[in-house]
């Protein structure tokens, strides 16, 4: 009976083997179908479907390997640094370092079968591959070793956070520890005695950190818009550097402050801290009472007050030669001069803002004004800019209580000494008899005082803070 | 005879001949100089010339250019120089009440050197006591600038009393001023 059936069974052959053609044919393109309805395209000849992905909230293409997803390392590029080194690929990006070998075997590589390095960690995970030649990167693995969180489709960045404060003291210098989740672009800047480092796109809790610290007794941790700034007060003589320490799992920033850091905080950017006022009173005789002298002495009194250097060129016992009130005008940042007008036969009265303007008898403060631009340059030589806007200033502060117009002067003796902002006031005219009248009442001598010293004041105080812009800045991890 | 000749030997006619030429020439030497002739004089002819003089106008903000007849000999640079000067300092000689001389009646004028575009203007001393506010000397010294270098480019350096200065109260006047030094 056995050859009988063997018989028939070879005589039903041909049939069996076309069914099971059939069958596979129907397969291939039921898959095939399947691919086209999920993807709307394929790579012919292996497991591959295009598909869409949400890479740190831009669209991209990624593609779908035996059931894994992968992403291009041209995708890839603009978020990370992407090198091949032989047979291993090399990422770099978000504070993170993370090798990953070369598979070929593109089946192989989907599987846990290779060894990959997140940072110091080594472990068996998906790898990347070549895809048509081209460097294709398994997005699971990367997001665990970058710390960021995926699933299909969707590849996001976790939000850049400061998450701990923390201090170490130190027996000539004190550190600052800040610690984050991911990369960050840090800032620093030094506006007056205040250093703050700023940590761009940070979330932070905003928190007064006290420290056990001789050197930084306390930091401010607050939040400007989308940025987080850690501030605190620099003492004198003491240097700081700010670097970043790439680690698993985060960045961290540190903060090295006291006299044992050598200091390369220019000599200029103290001037900003402590800037001089010169107020100059011209002597005006024949007019009865000294307002010039008034007004000065106490614009100079409240400037004192809130902690501004000021210099009076006059007092009631004498007056500076020269020289001297030269020597004062070339030194300041803010040089006013206080002046009544007069004339013969002129009816002309109120108060004139004068700007200094024309060329300076020092080559350097001509050379910077007409362009030349220096290393720290405008805290050597303010251009007009800054007397303009002291002008502002102080024509805003007036006009409540006076009307002041606007003029400008050139070739003053002592103003155009000035590097820096100058101007002349004119408190109004020795002829005109309305003004001595109103320059008479204590109530007008306070108004100008306070004008002054609030104009002077506001000015400088915006200047500290425009000029940090000239301060470092450190870039951990991300590309720029 | 023989002593005759002895005498009017030609040893001794030489040394009288030598004796009169020097008394000659004593008398000469003792003469008293002829008295120098008054040179005739000659008196040049005066003619008028139209200059542009800058004054302030009354609320000493912008200089007011007059034109002024003055008098002159000749045209040299100079002489016109120093009689826009007087003229300056003389005062307006117009009615405009905008226009206001830019120094006291009576004040006397600076004098006027010119070497090439180069003027010095030396102040006398009452200049130093006017008690001018900065923008009133602003006007007192870029008036005179402006009147004096209307015609041509240059420079103006002032002086006081013949001397160099740095100040007269407020300006510096260490340096030249220019045109451009005194725009309105």
């Amino acid at each position: 009976m056995r050859p009988q059936v063997t018989q028939a069974a070879f005589a039903r052959w041909p049939q069996l083997a076309l069914l099971s053609v059939a069958l596979v044919g129907i397969g291939l393109a039921g898959a095939q179908i399947a691919g086209t309805q999920v993807s709307g395209a394929q790579v012919p000849g292996a497991q591959i479907t295009f598909g869409k992905l949400n890479l740190a909230g831009k669209q991209v293409q990624s593609i779908n390997l035996y059931g894994a997803e992968y992403a291009s390392e041209t995708t890839l590029g603009d978020l990370l640094t992407i090198k091949r080194q032989g047979a291993i690929v090399r990422v770099e990006g978000l504070g993170h370092v993370l090798l990953l070998p070369i598979d070929e075997d593109q089946v192989r590589s989907t599987t846990d079968f290779n060894t990959v390095q997140l940072d110091a960690q080594r472990l068996k995970a998906r790898t990347a591959t070549l895809v048509n030649g081209n460097l294709y990167l398994p997005l699971d693995t990367l997001a665990r070793g970058l710390g960021a969180s995926y699933q299909t489709g969707q590849f996001t960045l976790a939000t850049r956070t400061l998450q701990t404060v923390s201090s170490r003291t130190g027996k000539d210098s004190d550190r600052l520890v800040l610690d984050l989740n991911r990369e960050v672009t840090v800032k620093d800047e030094l506006r007056g005695t205040v250093l703050r480092v700023i940590l761009k796109g940070t979330l932070a809790k905003p928190q007064r950190y006290t420290t056990r610290a001789a050197f930084i007794p306390y930091a401010e941790v607050t939040q400007e818009g989308s940025d987080a700034i850690v501030s605190f007060t620099l003492p004198q003589n003491s240097g700081y550097r700010v670097y970043p320490v790439v680690r698993a799992g985060g960045t961290r920033i540190v903060v090295d402050v006291g006299p044992g850091i050598p200091s390369d905080i220019p000599a200029l950017m103290e001037r900003l801290a402590k800037p001089l006022i010169v107020l100059d009173p011209f002597k005006v005789q024949g007019t009865g009472r000294d307002v010039t002298l008034e007004v000065a002495r106490q614009a100079a009194e409240l400037l004192t007050k809130a902690g501004w250097q000021v210099k009076l060129t006059r007092e009631q016992s004498g007056e500076l030669s020269i020289s001297d009130r030269l020597s004062l005008a070339r030194q300041s940042d803010v040089y006013l001069a206080l002046d009544i007008g007069r004339f013969p036969g002129t009816t002309r009265g109120g108060v004139t803002v004068y700007e200094n303007t024309g060329s300076s008898p020092s080559l350097l403060v001509n050379t910077v004004r007409n362009g030349k631009v220096l290393p720290y340059g405008s805290l050597v030589v303010g251009d007009v800019g800054g007397t303009r806007r002291l002008s502002e200033l102080l024509r805003g502060e007036l006009k409540g209580s006076v009307t002041t117009g606007q003029d400008s002067i050139a070739k003053m003796l002592t103003l155009s000494e000035t590097a820096q902002a100058a101007l002349l006031l004119e408190l109004g005219w020795a002829g005109n008899a309305q003004d001595r009248a109103n320059l008479a009442m204590q109530g007008r001598v306070q108004a100008f005082s306070v004008a002054v010293a609030r104009s002077i004041a506001t000015y400088l105080t915006a200047r500290a803070n425009n000029s940090s812009q000239v301060a470092s800045t450190v870039i951990t991890g991300a590309k720029p | 005879m023989n002593a005759l000749r002895r005498f009017f030997s030609l040893f001794n006619i030489l040394a009288l001949i030598l004796l009169a030429a020097a008394a000659y020439a004593l008398q000469v030497v003792q003469r008293p100089q002829a008295t120098p002739q008054m040179p005739k004089l000659e008196m040049a002819e005066l003619h008028p010339v139209k200059l542009t003089v800058y004054y302030s106008d009354s609320q000493v903000q912008n200089m007011k250019p007059v034109v002024r007849t003055v008098q002159v000999t000749e045209e040299s640079a100079g002489v016109l120089a120093q009689a826009a000067a007087d003229a300056w300092a003389a005062g307006t000689g117009s009615k405009d009440s905008d226009v206001l001389p830019v120094v006291p009646k009576n004040t006397p004028a600076p004098r006027i050197y010119v070497r090439g575009l180069h003027y010095y203007a030396d102040l006398p001393a009452a200049y130093t006591k006017l008690n001018y506010g900065s923008s009133g000397e602003r006007m007192l010294l870029c008036t005179l600038t402006r009147t004096l270098l209307d015609k041509r480019d240059g420079d103006v350096t002032f002086l006081v009393n013949g001397q160099s200065t740095d100040t007269l109260g407020h300006l510096d006047l260490q340096g030249a001023y220019t045109r451009q030094d005194c725009q309105n």
